[in-house]
């Protein structure tokens, strides 16, 4: 095997070196335009460069002078990328030689690094070959969830979007060793629970908490504690002053208290030195400072108590709020209820807005009388899994407490996985409403300041869809089959085969290899599990791999069978579901009439969310969102809740656009908004209650509408505390105008002569227009950025600068400025009327996104003409996004191999 | 390639006679070792690669200050103790990288992505890599790649990859992200009897017939490009079968007892990496393995220590909060190496020696600082490549950085010929 092995690659090894010599002639022949640097340079390259880098001198054996401007190889594009580095580093022309102009230079390099981008895009571009493709992540996922109606947790997989393409590259997705076992471990857990689910019968059950039994029989508990803490502290100390003012401990008391500056609470903790002085034991304290811890925290945690229990539903449900005392409610789905989608139903209620509260029911501290404000934004709840986790839904509680209702969230519940469910006020995980309860003691000196209040938890379930459903069913009239001897296990293992390989029959040696696994345990003494046999199945390679045959000259049209997969793969992330596979073996697929058919029927399916998420989160890079954490102190609103909201908000408008044939254009701008609840509460849009997205027309003078006006995109622009006009300009000029700057170069010298000063981000990043390294690229990007200064880093609008250190007098935010080499805008409307009036440019940009994507390889020359077709049907319709994607699917080049 | 499994279940069973045994010392005979002639102590190489780079202000040592009389800068001040045992490389460079976020992807490789017309991303073999074929021998594992559990490790910084490695077809290889498992997979024993093991042992290779036989069907008819895909699914199952073979011969040897125990769960940042150096002196010391690579954690470790600028904000530092975020980074990977180096110096092998003099070890990143991909930060310590330590050298400008390890290739007695983009053995460094 191994000399066959080697054989191989010499072979591959010279077809290599063939298709290297062949390569730029290919790429001429099939039209692509080659990277040319243009003639203007060669003056200022033969005034700065050759003179060293000629012919005669020819300094680090590199010649400047016989560089071809036009680059065909791989060898050229290195040569030129060594000039384009130099420069870039300040390396080249030397700090004593004769400097080019700054404009001259700025532009040399802008566009050598394009034409750098253009010939690793020309040379480095797979031509169109789509490559053979592993299911990444989520495909896998689903696939195991269409096959056995089981959801498994994946995260042990790798993620798949490393290398900055879609994680439907196939040339990007690996395989290891590891990853190979590990597909065997979760196939095998996913058969476990299939095999268990499908002899469990589904029985829906419910269990309903009332939190007040616990919750505030604790609250309670822990009062009767700290009084009886006080008292016993009290006694203790009287004794212990006692003795401390007998004459023979006159003068060691004197001593202890001015040491300890008349601190009574250091001067207890010192009672030892004292004749006579009473234990803290014999008050049940282990030692002084445990009492004196205790006692001290009376303040902290006792007025806030007595308040609380002295609050009006106290009797019949649970205030939820911030503070030492915080407080949530929690329920668990009994563990001996099967793993799978559950309800957790809520009935709770707002505080009024008009309540007022008596403040202070202790004698410690004195009554006041006080209004609570009513805060709208706390009017949310987490629903997280364990004590301290990050939430895993945020909903908005639109009912009164005089009137409460119930809110129904979904769970789920994996095997092995977590059953706890913890809900409590929004942005618990981050503190957010430990704010408020500071905000609260300042005014009413207590802090208790609830809103929430919830009478009842209950969980129902398990909640089985019909299609897990019938997943399941079939799976248990095969266990059946096999328990009744009806079936060999052979006969299981290739139903099982048959229908794992999405309609590409398994061969009849394969089958035989997977019976042997199986035969030879029973040989070997050990007991066979047929699920770790299924297990290699869903690990070979006819179930991870989309395989096309195909040949290397010519390309085929696909099957049907083929056709089904690569089109539900592309809209559903998951496999084709019976529907479109009975269509493909009836041959009828290839009708364009039928596939269009069937191309709007998977739209309009619930699993297109799948290509919703995956595809715009990546289209528009929201991975960006999770790079860093938000500063909670700085941007109150801006909790995690929110943080999924706004990113829910982008894929929920992209949604309705293309669920209502809605143009590209409104990504733009729009006078409408996708928005629920919270998002509503975030933008000041009124009357939008509830957890549901709908469209929502945007009030007079609104900055909101369109990709710009979306927090999320805004937020993706800074670091979670500063805006990044950098970052947004790039952005901007990436997905919105199809004109991406090249990428960051290595090696820039950085600036840094205007760090730690006090200055505007606006003043900071001007400095880059100093160099003509930096600002051959900043002067297109920082100028859009600073057009968007008006947002803060978390999407708020805003007037002023917040970096610290800058006066007052000197915040006012300049958003005016011009697009290089083009318009002048005085401010954001008109920096995104701007880009929304050209856009053929943002089309161009998602349609090669959507070939990306759909096809799962890169976007090269050759793909011009598909390009076109898909704008010229799109622009037709006003471009629609749906036309988009009829106009990809019913291309030869979707259909072909 | 046709898989002919009888063949390949034939070599998988006659193994086990063949092999040798396995170290006496690392099974508990040490007293009849310390009699036996002495016999070399084996090389070991291990790689740290932290991708975010470094504060070069504080972490370069002057350049005017060369030799052995140098300053620490206060980055590195953390290893003075160490001082006379580790050298600081400068003006090393992988003239072929070109991603200014990616601090680890080409780091050992020193390739050229775009080398392969047609393809966007090309990468070929690790330094560390090419040392298993030949200190993998002899051990349990061939090699150890381990990753910080940072969910953040695939973004900018480290760069794509699985790990710091590579193989030979330039594919990533997967590392263990979890303490915890890395734990288990060296030193926990299966409690099933020998006979039981063994036949597992057959039903594995029961299994890589099976998905082997599907892959040979799935092969036909396939296009080059898509045929060499499938190759990298060949490739894995070749891999499984070597670590079979190799699991065959270690079938009768007992996993050495752990020198540490188990860890807890959910270590993170500073615990995570003290936690891992210590797995690795432990899977050296027992002879576990004798090639380890660490990508290591970095959005986690500043989160350890109370730091709340994101990773590649820090990684753009300048004067202020980042670049203190950055120098605090700095400073506390310099302690952690130097914990880790104290570890080797302590961890005595059977002849009286210590695991540092049986060690090289090279600590860097491909990024120096913010998008700076010359002059890679290097580290070299250990004795066990005959570098000359206690120094600070600045080679000629644009060395390769594959030259560095080239020479430590050689110092471990694997004489490639060359390594990525390497000119030569770097002279200068070798005691």
């Amino acid at each position: 095997m191994t000399s066959h092995i080697v054989h191989r690659r010499v072979a591959f090894a010279s077809i290599t070196a063939v298709l290297l010599a062949l390569h730029a002639n290919l790429l001429f022949a099939a039209g692509i335009p080659p990277a040319v640097f243009a003639e203007k340079h060669r003056a200022v390259l033969k005034d700065h460069c050759v003179s060293c880098h000629g012919a005669k001198k020819q300094e680090g054996k590199f010649r400047v002078d016989d560089l071809p401007f036009t680059i065909t190889t791989i060898e050229v594009a290195e040569k030129w990328q060594k000039v384009l580095n130099a420069i870039n580093a300040g390396e080249m022309p030397p700090e004593d030689e004769k400097q080019p102009a700054k404009d001259a230079k700025a532009d040399l390099l802008e566009d050598l690094s394009q034409v750098m981008v253009v010939a690793r895009r020309t040379l480095n571009d797979s031509q169109g070959v789509i490559t053979m493709r592993r299911l990444n992540r989520r495909e896998y996922a689903n696939t195991i969830r269409d096959l056995l109606g089981v959801e498994i947790d994946v995260r042990s997989l790798p993620a798949d979007s490393g290398a900055g393409n879609f994680d439907t590259a196939g040339a990007s997705l690996f395989m290891s060793s590891d990853q190979f076992q590990l597909y065997r471990s979760l196939g095998a857990k996913a058969l476990s629970e299939a095999f268990h689910l499908a002899r469990t019968p589904v029985t829906v059950k419910t269990l309903r908490v009332e939190p007040e039994t616990s919750v505030n029989k604790g609250v309670e508990r822990e009062m009767e504690r700290q009084v009886s803490i006080r008292k016993r502290f009290g006694l203790w100390t009287r004794e212990l002053n006692a003795a401390a003012a007998l004459p023979e401990n006159a003068r060691v008391a004197a001593e202890i208290r001015q040491r300890t500056r008349d601190n009574p609470r250091k001067f207890y903790l010192e009672w030892e030195k004292l004749k006579d002085a009473p234990s803290p034991a014999g008050f049940g304290f282990p030692d002084a400072a445990d009492a004196v811890h205790h006692e001290g925290q009376w303040e902290l945690f006792v007025p806030e108590i007595a308040d609380y229990l002295a609050l009006p539903l106290v009797r019949s449900g649970v205030y939820l709020g911030g503070g030492p005392n915080k407080r949530s409610v929690a329920i668990s789905v009994p563990g001996d209820w099967p793993p799978g989608d559950y309800r957790l139903r809520i009935r709770l209620g707002c505080t009024e807005p008009e309540r007022v509260l008596l403040s202070s029911r202790t004698s410690e501290v004195p009554d006041t009388t006080v209004s609570i404000p009513f805060h709208a934004d706390r009017c949310f709840i987490d629903v997280a899994p364990g004590g301290s986790e990050p939430p895993l839904s945020t909903h908005h509680v639109t009912a009164k407490v005089t009137d409460p209702k119930e809110l129904v969230v979904p769970l789920h519940v994996e095997s092995g996985g977590n059953r706890y469910f913890r809900v409590s006020e929004r942005g618990s995980y981050e503190g957010r409403p430990n704010n408020y309860f500071e905000e609260a003691r300042v005014r009413n000196r207590v802090g208790s300041d609830p809103v929430l209040w919830v009478d009842w938890l209950e969980v129902e379930g398990p909640m089985v869809s019909a299609s897990d459903m019938a997943a399941r069913e079939e799976m248990r009239s095969w266990l059946e089959r096999l328990d009744k001897k009806e079936w060999t296990s052979l006969q299981f293992i290739q139903a099982f085969a048959v229908k794992a390989l999405r309609g590409r029959p398994p061969a009849p040696a394969f089958l035989e290899r997977l019976a042997t696994i199986h035969d030879e345990q029973l040989r070997n003494g050990m007991k066979p599990r047929l699920e770790d046999t299924l297990a290699v199945v869903l690990a070979s390679p006819s179930f991870l791999y989309l395989a096309e045959p195909g040949t290397d000259r010519k390309p085929r049209l696909l099957t049907d069978m083929e056709l089904a997969s690569r089109l539900s793969y592309f809209l559903w992330s998951a496999p084709p579901d019976g529907a479109l596979l009975s269509l493909a073996k009836q041959g009828a697929l290839i009708d364009p009439k039928a596939l269009e058919a069937q191309t709007s029927r998977l739209l309009a399916d619930e699993r297109a969310s799948d290509f919703v998420k995956a595809f715009a989160g990546q289209w528009l890079g929201l991975s960006r969102l999770d790079f860093f954490q938000f500063n909670i102190k700085m941007h109150r609103d801006f909790d995690l809740g929110m943080k999924e909201a706004a990113r829910q908000e982008v894929y929920e408008t992209f949604a309705h656009l293309l669920h209502h044939g809605g143009s590209l254009s409104r990504l733009l701008k729009s006078d409408t908004v996708v928005i629920n609840g919270i998002l509503a509460n975030y933008y000041d849009i009124p009357g939008v209650a509830g957890d549901a997205f709908r469209e929502v027309k945007l009030p007079p003078g609104s900055p909101r509408g369109g990709l710009l006006g979306m927090a999320g995109i805004l937020a993706m622009g800074g670091n979670g505390e500063h805006t990044s006009p950098v970052e947004r300009g790039a952005w901007v000029l990436r997905k919105l105008m199809h004109s991406p700057p090249p990428p960051a170069p290595p090696n820039v010298p950085m600036l840094t002569r205007l760090e730690g000063k006090p200055l505007t981000t606006r003043e900071l990043i001007a400095a880059h227009q100093e160099e003509p390294q930096c600002a051959q690229c900043h002067r297109k990007i920082d100028p859009i950025g600073f057009g968007l200064e008006n947002f803060s880093a978390a999407g708020k609008w805003r007037t002023e600068d917040d970096r610290p250190g800058v006066p007052a007098n000197h915040r006012t935010i300049d958003p005016s400025g011009a697009f290089f080499k083009g318009e002048t805008f005085r401010g954001y409307p008109e920096l995104r009327d701007q880009i929304a009036a050209k856009p053929e440019r943002f089309a161009r940009g998602f349609a090669e996104a959507l070939i990306e994507y759909g096809l799962g390889r890169s976007v090269g020359f050759q793909d011009e003409d598909l390009i076109d077709a898909m704008m010229s049907r799109a622009q037709a319709k006003d471009f629609a996004i749906r036309e988009f994607v009829h106009a990809l699917v019913s291309s030869k080049e979707f259909r072909s191999k | 390639m046709k898989s002919s499994a009888i063949p390949r279940r034939h070599f998988l069973r006659s193994t086990g006679t063949l092999i040798a045994l396995p170290a006496l010392e690392s099974i508990g005979f040490r007293r009849f070792a310390s009699a036996a002639p002495a016999i070399p102590r084996p090389k070991r190489m291990v790689f740290l690669g932290f991708g975010f780079g470094v504060t070069q202000e504080s972490w370069l040592p002057d350049a005017k200050q060369t030799g052995a009389a140098y300053t620490l800068p206060p980055g590195l001040a953390p290893l003075v103790r160490h001082q006379a045992d580790f050298t600081i490389v400068q003006g090393l460079t992988n003239k072929h990288s070109a991603d200014a976020h990616w601090g680890s992807t080409y780091w050992l490789t020193g390739a050229n992505r775009y080398a392969e017309p047609g393809q966007s991303m090309h990468n070929s073999i690790s330094a560390d890599q090419v040392a298993a074929r030949e200190l993998g021998k002899d051990t349990r594992f061939n090699s150890l790649q381990l990753n910080g559990g940072d969910p953040s490790l695939d973004g900018p910084g480290h760069g794509p990859g699985l790990s710091l490695a590579w193989d030979a077809g330039g594919k990533p290889v997967a590392g263990l992200n979890d303490p915890v498992v890395a734990f288990h997979r060296l030193f926990s024993d299966e409690t099933l009897p020998l006979a039981q093991r063994q036949a597992m042992l057959a039903k594995e290779s029961s299994v890589l017939d099976a998905v082997m036989e599907d892959a040979s069907q799935l092969q036909r008819g396939l296009s080059k490009r898509d045929t060499d895909k499938l190759d990298e699914y060949f490739q894995s199952i070749r891999e499984i079968e070597v670590r079979l073979s190799k699991e065959e011969k270690w079938l009768s040897v007992a996993k050495p007892k752990a020198p540490l125990s188990e860890p807890k769960p959910g270590l993170q940042g500073f615990e995570e990496v003290k936690l891992m150096y210590d797995l690795m002196v432990a899977a050296l010391q027992t002879d576990s393995t004798r090639v380890i690579t660490y990508r290591q954690p970095i959005s986690t470790l500043l989160t350890s220590l109370g730091i709340k600028v994101a990773a590649h904000d820090m990684s753009h530092y300048s004067p202020g909060e980042r670049m203190e975020a950055s120098q605090k980074r700095d400073v506390t990977q310099s302690e952690l190496l130097a914990h880790l180096i104290d570890k080797l110096k302590a961890t005595r092998e059977p002849d009286g020696t210590t695991l540092f003099d049986h060690t090289c070890l090279a600590y860097g990143s491909n990024l120096r600082s913010v998008h700076n991909l010359d002059n890679c930060p290097t580290l070299l310590t250990g004795r066990g490549a005959g570098i000359k330590l206690g120094q600070h050298l600045i080679t000629s400008k644009d060395t390769p950085l594959c030259n560095a390890w080239l020479t430590m290739l050689h110092g471990i007695g694997v004489n490639a010929e060359r390594h990525g983009d390497s000119t030569g053995v770097m002279k200068e460094i070798v005691a």
